[in-house]
């Protein structure tokens, strides 16, 4: 008899915590949430006042996530978070990690939609279209009135940063696609290892000289072009781009340019190269890449994936070139990005990080830790004297880059050329069929703004 | 409450401390799994993008899905990867079973052997076998190569990638099954197949009249959860494939992931969950009505 | 009995072949474990390492702090699995002995559980965990702190919830003869103590197959930790298993030897519970 009543009051509870659950976590919350952020927010600002009056008070604590979970970065940020808390004791930065791509977005979006996101971001340029117009991202302009970045940081690298005339992100990091080539296989075609193609006849010249093929079977390529991942739309950008085209979209006015003259006679010229024969690989990661093991002669890559492969089995074997150039010397240029969260109660302290996260002592350190080129003019010729015949090279291309759209539908972009490059490399469809459907997707999204 | 508390005075044939008895499970079931699945119903009619504030859109997201390429895609390519994967699976698990069946000191190795591929994470097995898979330095065409016949391109294949999908997959599972079925055969009465030799029974009919009927509640208990595991597969699709070549080894689990987390449509995404959810419990119900044949495995 | 004895040996060939090839996959990833990158990015493929050196296994575990995501791990999964335990067989019994008014449709409500893939209801179950009252500087309303995130409760609590075991476990009671409740009834035990003094005690087979299964699931989870925490000291093994991947590819070395130090307590337990395992599901009415 004792447990029935039990029972009843335990159930009942049990239903009211379920249906308080369901409504107040599921969907309310949802509705209110502006409102308790703001609470939760001066709440907390209030706390923090009274700490900043008493001096001696509570610690500011700040959670910082970056993307990538490699050792050797993990060392680096160490160091700069161990001297930043040294030079400002009022401040405890919280160190997070998650590795790039799919787990990293997956991350940051439980993070915002639950309220926790973490306060400095260190991503990548292509996340400011989507993020910004969500108002995860805060806006920097406030802060960056006597910041000394604003006059020495390279104008390119300063304007990615910006939407519609605001600031939304400090780059850090240059993530540009450099045309690298093994000087031995070139060597092996008869080619000359030191002159490496600069225009697109020339680089169809030297494809075609380096494939080579065992009855059907290709067994060395000469550029090796992706059959499907994530960095196909790369491929076709860094073309596109050559020939004159501005972007895969026009992010001034929305125009979709992914089928546009002269991105299909770029997606066609890459079809040609394909049919002499290349390995298909799916570039969603780089490891993929038949570069790195010594099947394809050419590719397009970034800096991390040049040192890695030269400490590797290709150590001294290969070299940079310059941007190839048609209508014009172009590449693609990603960035990384050190933002705010827009739901951070400490925004001051925030940007005490970033802004030491982005001075020119750390900028060195960061090149001297990853080789990651700096992308303030007055580390410019120190740089380029450390290693005259890359690092110019890799200035050069960082200048004439160009990044990802920073539309709110640039995952929609991404997707639709991915899926557009996949059906060329496998010739379901021509290049124009198949750049039309995706610009037709691609619309399709933008009207659904 | 309050009627079943004076019945059970009454009577005294309920036995009220069961609710106490099922509570902590139930509690814990309720909150993490009845709640969620009654958000994503919410979310469902709705355009939320995890963010901003839902609005209520009805039906749209239910019509999209129909004209959603994409999704109608991954709906074939699921039921093309369950059934390829269960039966076969399944056919193995018995087969293997049947042959380890007897008494022997290394019994224990083998059943070991094959079940290892059960304890291993799937992140970490997706990516040995992306290895194996490797066109180019891949073991499978390593050895297509010493037998001289032309080498393949496996994951890169559009007409092969969920084949090798399913291989792996069947690979992975096909112990579990095994471990299973030896369990059933186990509890097959020794008497029986002594009756059937005394009658001079063969091999084959051992296995056709005491063996295959004698073990059916088991594979029926295998069928349930395989065709509801194989529904939702994801992990290795997501790590192998990624839903490529030419979207076909993308799943609907695989869609869901896409469309909600990475492209922010968490409404359509919670839309084609709930289309998920009514097509497991209807085909779940269909093999019960049909498929359990009056054996004694009953869930209700 | 000498064609008996020729079987056994067709058999044993036969079976070792077949486990062999099984374990095709999992030898290779062993044997990478001891190569050097270089050997493994060779275009040749050896099976067998140049030489077997242990510095894989030494870079790997000198890699950030694996004491203390191997701690977190088995944390998670010991705790989960004790209280799912617990709570699922408990439950199973009800269902299986126990009468009481809604006992269908809440068991039928529990298998429609079986059928929802985590993925699914990943999101709503994450909010709620960041919005748990009165945890993690929340209020009685679920505002103003991070809930549950980031802590072992966290981790924990959801993966408690089983259908499939409390089904088991109902499958298995309902096979342990009438006569132990009638005993029992007759020597004055309530519900309580039949389930504490009878049940249980008897029923380690099952308990042992759900305990080995939980504990594969749990160990090897990788969605649900990686939302669910942030810190370094959080860290589950599968999470830490991501370190090898870097910016320029993944270090396959360290990684395989990561990925056989990981599924190590799994195999052994596996060896353990072999026994029983066989028995839990026989017993449980699949009979």
């Amino acid at each position: 008899m004792k447990f029935r009543k039990v029972m009843c009051a335990l159930l009942g509870t049990a239903m009211i915590l379920g249906m308080a659950g369901c409504g107040n976590k599921g969907t309310e919350e949802l509705v209110s949430k502006d409102e308790t952020a703001g609470e939760a927010e001066s709440a907390e600002e209030g706390q923090e006042s009274d700490s900043g009056d008493a001096a001696s008070g509570e610690k500011v604590k700040l959670t910082f996530l970056r993307a990538g979970t490699d050792a050797e970065k993990k060392a680096f940020w160490d160091k700069v978070i161990a001297d930043f808390e040294a030079a400002n004791p009022d401040i405890e930065i919280e160190y997070q990690e998650c590795s790039y791509g799919d787990d990293f977005e997956t991350k940051l979006n439980t993070g915002f939609a639950s309220g926790t996101a973490p306060d400095v971001i260190d991503f990548t340029l292509a996340s400011m279209g989507v993020r910004v117009p969500l108002g995860q991202y805060a806006a920097l302009d406030e802060f960056t009135a006597d910041w000394d970045g604003t006059d020495d940081y390279m104008e390119s690298a300063l304007n990615l940063g910006k939407i519609g005339g605001k600031l939304y992100g400090i780059a850090t990091q240059p993530d540009v696609r450099l045309l690298i080539y093994n000087k031995e296989l070139f060597e092996q075609a008869g080619l000359d290892p030191n002159s490496p193609p600069a225009t697109w006849d020339e680089l169809e010249e030297y494809h075609k000289k380096l494939v080579k093929k065992e009855g059907d079977n290709v067994v060395q390529t000469g550029l090796g072009i992706p059959s499907s991942g994530t960095a196909q739309q790369h491929y076709l950008t860094i073309f596109a781009l050559a020939n004159g085209e501005k972007n895969l979209v026009d992010e001034d006015n929305n125009t979709v340019l992914c089928n546009s003259e002269k991105t299909i006679e770029a997606a066609e010229f890459l079809k040609k190269l394909e049919d002499e024969g290349i390995i298909p690989w799916d570039s969603s990661s780089s490891d993929n890449n038949p570069f790195g093991s010594g099947l394809a002669a050419m590719t397009f890559a970034n800096t991390t994936d040049f040192a890695n492969w030269n400490s590797g089995a290709l150590a001294g074997k290969i070299a940079m070139a310059s941007p190839l150039k048609k209508e014009k010397q172009a590449t693609f240029c990603g960035m990384g990005f050190m933002f705010m969260s827009n739901e951070t109660p400490h925004k001051e302290e925030a940007w005490r990080f970033i802004e030491y996260a982005s001075s020119a002592d750390v900028a060195w350190t960061r090149y001297e830790m990853m080789g990651v080129p700096p992308v303030r003019e007055s580390l410019k010729d120190k740089y380029i004297a450390e290693n005259p015949e890359n690092n110019s090279v890799i200035y050069e291309s960082v200048a004439c880059g160009v990044g990802s759209p920073k539309v709110a539908y640039s995952n929609a972009v991404f997707n639709a050329v991915d899926d557009a490059m996949e059906r060329i490399a496998y010739g379901v469809e021509d290049p124009k069929t198949a750049l039309d459907k995706a610009a037709q997707e691609i619309q399709k999204e933008i009207d659904n703004q | 409450m309050n009627k079943s508390t004076s019945t059970k005075k009454r009577k005294n044939r309920y036995d009220g401390c069961a609710y106490v008895m099922i509570f902590p499970a139930y509690f814990i079931f309720t909150i993490f799994i009845l709640v969620p699945i009654a958000v994503v119903f919410y979310y469902s009619i709705t355009n939320f993008n995890m963010y901003t504030t839902p609005e209520l859109v009805g039906l749209k997201n239910y019509i999209n899905l129909f004209t959603d390429e994409d999704f109608l895609i991954s709906i074939k390519n699921t039921l093309f990867y369950s059934i390829f994967t269960l039966f076969p699976q399944l056919a193995l698990g018995l087969f293997v079973a049947v042959l380890l069946y007897r008494k022997s000191k290394l019994l224990p190795l083998f059943r070991t052997a094959f079940y290892i591929p059960n304890v291993m994470s799937m992140v970490c097995i997706s990516m040995v076998w992306l290895w194996i898979f490797d066109p180019t330095f891949g073991v499978l065409n390593l050895i297509l190569k010493t037998f001289g016949a032309s080498t393949k391109m496996w994951l890169q294949d559009p007409d092969m990638a969920m084949f090798c999908v399913i291989l792996m997959s069947i690979w992975k599972s096909c112990g579990y099954s095994m471990v299973i079925f030896l369990s059933g055969l186990t509890s097959i009465p020794d008497s029986l197949y002594e009756a059937a030799s005394l009658d001079g029974g063969s091999a084959i009919q051992k296995f056709w009249y005491i063996t295959w009927p004698m073990l059916r509640p088991t594979t029926f208990f295998l069928l349930v959860t395989g065709i509801v595991n194989s529904f939702s597969v994801f992990e290795q699709v997501n790590i192998m494939t990624n839903g490529g070549p030419l979207k076909r080894t993308t799943t609907i689990v695989h869609q869901i992931y896409r469309r909600g987390f990475l492209e922010f449509k968490m409404g359509y995404a919670s839309a084609m969950s709930v289309i998920l959810l009514a097509f497991s419990i209807l085909v779940t119900i269909l093999i019960f009505k049909y498929g359990s044949g009056g054996q004694d495995v009953d869930v209700s | 009995m000498k064609k008996e004895k020729k079987y056994q040996v067709i058999w044993i060939i036969v079976m070792s072949l077949a486990s062999l090839v099984m374990l095709v996959p999992i030898i290779m990833m062993f044997m990478t474990s001891f190569k050097t990158m270089a050997e493994i990015q060779s275009p040749v493929f050896h099976l067998l390492p140049e030489k077997f050196s242990l510095d894989n296994y030494r870079d790997a575990m000198t890699t950030g702090n694996w004491l203390v995501y191997f701690k977190n791990s088995l944390v998670i999964t010991l705790t989960a699995v004790i209280l799912s335990l617990l709570f699922n067989s408990i439950a199973g019994y009800a269902f299986a002995r126990l009468r009481f008014r809604g006992a269908k449709i809440m068991f039928l409500f529990l298998m429609v559980g079986l059928m929802m893939p985590p993925q699914v209801t990943m999101l709503p179950t994450f909010l709620i965990m960041a919005q748990f009252p009165f945890a993690g500087g929340n209020n009685l309303f679920g505002t103003g702190g991070t809930g549950l995130i980031n802590t072992y409760a966290g981790l924990v609590i959801p993966l408690v919830s089983g259908s499939y075991g409390v089904f088991l476990c109902k499958q298995f009671y309902e096979n342990f003869p009438r006569s132990l409740d009638e005993a029992a009834e007759i020597d004055g035990a309530n519900k309580w103590r039949t389930y504490f003094t009878i049940y249980l005690p008897n029923s380690k087979a099952i308990l042992a197959t759900l305990g080995l299964l939980k504990a594969v699931a749990v160990w090897n989870d990788y969605m649900w930790p990686l939302i669910m925490t942030n810190s370094e000291n959080m860290r589950t093994v599968q999470l830490a298993l991501t370190m090898f991947k870097t910016d320029s590819g993944i270090m396959w070395n360290q990684m395989m030897a990561g990925s056989v130090l990981v599924a190590l307590p799994m195999f052994v337990l596996f060896l353990c519970a072999q026994r029983y395992f066989i028995q839990g599901i026989v017993t449980s009415g699949l009979k």
